[in-house]
């Protein structure tokens, strides 16, 4: 079927009610269709952004979602120092599409995570939350900042029960652990409030067996947590836990890690989701193989590392064709995962391999074509890129209309939007 | 002993009347007509001989389409339960799907009244898939062209390209 030339005729439809036409029929459109629909009228304009109706509008599109894997990248060029972040975009049957956001919008500071297709960025005083379709910011000031020599790390997650985003900070510090601190976007009070830490999580976390008279390791996704099945995830190298986060009840919980971690010491290790489980990945730094652990329970309940009996995580593992070296990735889908990686240190060079298990590895050449691709990857969590909208371009102080959120493939939408502007948005 | 009931003998099925808004009868088995779930959700209250349905909203040809989905949609269903039961692989629905993808592919004023007519008698699944068809037909339209389907001023005041 040919897109856009399905029907020929031109016969208007007679009155259509105003009910089945936004919340039947517009609820079926993708996201970059609404947009262009909002200039058909004002009513349908202001329908398009009704919270109700995006609201409404996510619920469906979520039901018939298909599994896909959308990537997001921070791109330096090499020929300038202008910096731009580009999505890419690769689902089970079509080609990958490859596109950029204006580079202004976009702050060069360290992705802290992303959800619902909104992106939340941290510099050194605030964090900013992007919505790469209409390239609207949300600014927001971070909390005090926590005393030296200490382990920081951010998450961004969406309780969907309360419809509401939240940051999460957490501080570990030498012996012991400093605190949490969360902030719910959008509400009146959207400042940041401490968590309590369960008094037998502490015990657990403080003592001396998990991290002598030290911090706890470092942490894989130091960028910040992943977010999967409504809770954020940390993974401590050492000692081999995981710290998970609720976004609604905003309780700290601890997986332990696999039981091999030890034999892997030296790999390089990733936390992703995969199959809406989580995933810890093992890469080995020569051969080129990968381990996959996927954890067995759907939900987080404190596992005090040691404690607990059985294996709750699943092994599997993959060869690579290549050997990966400096800069490799990995992104997880409901069938497939993602890896990249430079063939050689800064050569400008990353492969794409698109991993369905067990059916094997297929490269994607078209995504290494976009040669100039330089250096910072990051990769989002296989969650569909969903758009958030809103009336204007205008800033909002609250997060509220960030709350009306459709599911669509950001990447697709923004393709069309910004067909116009895009080639002046590369010379700026 | 006596046996009161016996499934072996069916009662005759009992049948509902439809009547359209151009006066013509349908008479429908009353399953099919248990389709709609408007007439199902007055159905008990209603005397067994008073089985009779005025649709004011629709014409005759609609209906006869209608009950056209619903007949099958119902044999479908029930041949469906039976090839689980004798755990049977059948590709029963996707044999329904392709028959309801043939169904809808009908001209704009026929869709137009499907959907109508499957709004008024709330049958979910048509209402589903005349939506489904209506949105397919527009969402790769510019709004020029989506004003001219459905009949709407241009009151607009946000130009797509103000931002250039």
């Amino acid at each position: 079927m040919v897109k856009g030339k399905i029907l020929k005729s031109t016969t208007p439809y007679a009155y259509i009610p105003h009910d089945i036409l936004f919340f039947g029929i517009l609820n079926r459109l993708p996201v970059k269709s609404l947009l262009r629909f909002k200039c058909v009228s004002k009513l349908w304009c202001a329908m398009i952004v009704e919270p109700e109706f995006t609201t409404s509008h996510l619920t469906c599109t979520t039901e018939k979602s298909s599994s896909s894997i959308a990537g997001f990248f921070q791109v330096k060029y090499k020929d300038s120092k202008k910096q731009s972040c580009d999505y890419i975009f690769v689902n089970k049957e079509e080609n990958p599409e490859y596109f950029s956001v204006q580079p202004k919008k976009w702050p060069g500071t360290s992705r802290v995570g992303d959800c619902n297709g909104l992106f939340c960025f941290r510099s050194r005083s605030g964090f900013e939350i992007c919505n790469p379709s209409t390239h609207e910011v949300l600014y927001h000031l971070l909390p005090p900042r926590p005393p030296p020599h200490c382990v920081v790390s951010y998450g961004f997650g969406f309780d969907p029960l309360k419809n509401e985003y939240k940051v999460v900070q957490i501080v570990d510090g030498k012996g012991s652990f400093r605190r949490c601190m969360v902030c719910t976007l959008g509400s009146n009070n959207s400042s940041w409030k401490g968590i309590t830490v369960a008094s037998n999580l502490s015990k657990c976390l403080n003592h001396s067996s998990l991290r002598g008279s030290r911090r706890l390791g470092l942490i894989v996704n130091s960028d910040g947590a992943l977010y999967s099945n409504g809770a954020l995830h940390w993974y401590f190298r050492w000692p081999h836990i995981v710290m998970s986060f609720d976004i609604h009840y905003e309780k700290l919980s601890l997986i332990r890690g696999p039981n091999r971690e030890n034999d892997f010491r030296r790999y390089r290790c990733f936390l992703t989701e995969w199959q809406g489980c989580l995933c810890v990945a093992f890469h080995s730094a020569n051969g080129a193989f990968a381990l996959l652990y996927r954890y067995k329970l759907k939900h987080h309940d404190y596992i005090i590392p040691g404690g607990v009996q059985g294996d709750i995580w699943d092994e599997g593992h993959v060869v690579l064709p290549y050997k990966p070296n400096s800069s490799i990735g990995v992104l997880g889908g409901e069938h497939h995962l993602l890896y990249w990686f430079t063939g050689k240190f800064f050569s400008f060079k990353l492969h794409f391999l698109l991993l369905s298990i067990p059916s094997g590895l297929r490269e994607i050449p078209d995504l290494s074509a976009a040669g100039q691709i330089g250096y910072r990857v990051h990769w989002i969590p296989p969650l569909e890129p969903r758009v958030a909208l809103n009336t204007n371009g205008a800033l909002k102080d609250h997060m509220a209309e960030y709350g009306c959120v459709l599911n669509n493939p950001a990447g697709q939408f923004l393709q069309a939007y910004n067909a116009g502007s895009r080639s002046s948005t590369r010379c700026v | 002993m006596k046996d009161s009931f016996n499934p072996s003998i069916e009662p005759p099925k009992k049948t509902v009347t439809l009547v359209s808004s151009d006066g013509y009868d349908f008479e429908v088995e009353e399953e099919v007509a248990l389709e709609s779930q408007v007439i199902k959700d007055g159905f008990e209250d209603k005397a067994v001989d008073d089985r009779e349905y005025l649709l004011f909203n629709v014409h005759s040809d609609t209906l006869e389409l209608i009950i056209k989905y619903c007949e099958k949609h119902v044999s479908s269903r029930k041949s469906i339960s039976a090839a689980a039961a004798s755990s049977s692989s059948s590709n029963g629905e996707e044999a329904l799907k392709e028959w309801d993808e043939h169904f809808i592919s009908v001209d704009t004023n026929t869709l137009y009244d499907i959907l109508m007519a499957a709004d008024y008698l709330n049958i979910k699944s048509l209402l589903d898939l005349a939506i489904q068809k209506v949105a397919d037909t527009i969402h790769g339209r510019s709004p020029e062209q989506i004003r001219k389907k459905f009949n709407i001023e241009n009151d607009s005041i946000i130009d797509p390209w103000a931002s250039e």
